[in-house]
């Protein structure tokens, strides 16, 4: 998951860069994926301004613990995406067991069912995943309702099989072969873009 | 755990629906080494990350920005003043965590981390460049060294190439003056050798030579002495001369400058026995068709 970036370094780079101190390529690295984990954020939080405050304590994470990346495992952006997404969903499941387990999941199951952004949300022109995005959106859309669904509510709401299977009412054998097929899917309509 | 089982559970984890024992289980079979596993769950990994990208990017407020910008340049600030040995520094307030004092500490010993391994890499860098730069020097001197060697070795082998091939000409000499020293011995050993003497003419008095002839062996030979050495442009024509008086060409030849002799192989014509006697002259270089010289030696051998 890489992306061509005119006239600057590339995120293996920028990654090297700032494990080495180098404020400006956290910037970079801002600048490039920001909108796309703050997207990430709200869509698992649910909340706009928690979103944001995640988006800096990640940020500043990434700043403080950069030689925890390992080129070897993915590439940046997977990186940033699967920090940004494991920290969202210790702090949503955090707020469940202080508010109530299902109150916050119903919000969530309601929000996974589409991929439509906040009505509140305005796509950057500037950002340069779009050409990802729209294959990632194509890929997306290949799968059955009911693939994508189940990998929703697991990815961005953190439910678990057994969770998905109560939310959905799809049994839970189902709930197994459906992820399976939908990553599969995913993975070999996504191959090139690695 | 089957890889068949462990991977239903890979799937699940990628997808966020793996509990923590379905994770502990697939730590567990990955620990063993098994490689399949091990891909499918690079590969399942790789699928679900790239599922954000599904969502519409949302540009983050510049406050966000800004705030990174000022932690960044307060963990940079308080790191430097760590090591300046200003460990109280007046520093910010965190705006997430619940002790004021610890994340500092900590973010500043992480910095502190960083800028030591940074400056021990540039140091390790710097003297594996000079270590490189050293090496590379070396190679240059050998190469150089080497080189000088090989043309040293091309220089004697050119001389050795050379004297062996006037050595092979000595050689091939040597081959042609024994063959012919053996064809005149076994000339000279034979009954029917014959032989006749050559007188020097005026103004070549103290000339002389023989002329011995195999008429079984069809061998001639002609020895000459106390003739002058003649320059390039002049030769020494030998004749044989019929008893009507015929003179037919018979072979050129000049003497050493040293001993002013020679020993020579006339062309004997197909009818020797026709010849009655035999004469030198000094020609043009080339020979001529008919003396035009004076004879200056000469003998009978009919």
């Amino acid at each position: 998951m890489t992306l061509a970036h005119k006239d600057q370094r590339n995120d293996y780079e920028l990654m090297a860069a700032l494990a080495r101190g180098d404020h400006d390529s956290l910037f970079q690295l801002y600048d490039r994926y920001s909108g796309v984990m703050l997207a990430l954020c709200r869509r698992v939080l649910g909340d706009a301004a928690e979103a944001e405050q995640l988006l800096l304590d990640v940020f500043t994470e990434v700043w403080q613990r950069a030689d925890r990346y390992d080129d070897g495992r993915g590439s940046p952006l997977t990186y940033l995406l699967t920090l940004c997404r494991s920290r969202a969903i210790d702090r949503c499941r955090s707020r469940r067991s202080r508010q109530g387990k299902w109150a916050a999941h119903e919000t969530a199951t309601d929000n996974s069912l589409g991929n439509v952004p906040d009505p509140g949300v305005t796509p950057s022109d500037g950002m340069v995943l779009g050409e990802q995005s729209r294959l990632v959106r194509q890929a997306m859309d290949s799968l059955t309702e009911p693939q994508r669904k189940v990998l929703e509510l697991g990815y961005f709401d953190g439910l678990s099989q057994r969770e998905i299977a109560e939310a959905t009412g799809i049994p839970l054998g189902t709930v197994k072969s459906h992820v399976r097929m939908a990553l599969i899917q995913l993975r070999q309509k996504l191959r090139n873009m690695e | 755990m089957q890889c068949e089982e462990i991977q239903e559970l890979i799937y699940l984890e990628a997808a966020g629906a793996a509990d923590s024992a379905m994770v502990a289980a697939i730590r567990a079979h990955l620990a063993t080494g098994c490689l399949a596993c091990q891909a499918t769950r690079a590969e399942a990994m790789l699928a679900s990350a790239q599922l954000p990208l599904n969502l519409a990017p949302c540009p983050p407020s510049s406050k966000v920005k800004d705030e990174l910008m000022r932690r960044v340049k307060s963990v940079a600030a308080s790191s430097g003043a760590m090591s300046a040995g200003h460990p109280q520094a007046p520093t910010q307030k965190p705006t997430t965590g619940k002790l004021v004092m610890w994340p500092l500490v900590i973010s500043s010993s992480i910095a502190a981390a960083f800028l030591l391994i940074a400056v021990l890499g540039l140091q390790t860098n710097q003297q594996l460049t000079n270590k490189v730069i050293g090496d590379v020097t070396t190679l240059h001197q050998l190469k150089k060294s080497l080189a000088h060697e090989v043309a040293q070795t091309n220089a004697i082998s050119v001389a050795m190439k050379n004297a062996i091939t006037s050595e092979h000409h000595k050689i091939a000499v040597l081959k042609t003056e024994l063959t012919t020293a053996q064809g005149v011995e076994k000339m000279i050993g034979s009954p029917a050798m014959e032989m006749a003497s050559l007188r020097g003419m005026p103004p070549m008095h103290s000339a002389w030579g023989r002329v011995m002839w195999n008429g079984k062996m069809k061998m001639w030979k002609l020895c000459a002495f106390n003739l002058p050495h003649l320059p390039n442009s002049k030769t020494y024509e030998v004749w044989m001369i019929t008893a009507h008086g015929k003179k037919m060409p018979a072979g050129l030849f000049n003497t050493s400058s040293k001993t002013q002799s020679v020993m020579m192989t006339p062309h004997v014509p197909p009818n020797p026995h026709a010849m009655a006697e035999i004469a030198v002259t000094v020609e043009p270089a080339g020979g001529s068709p008919q003396p035009t010289g004076a004879v200056l030696l000469t003998g009978r051998i009919g």
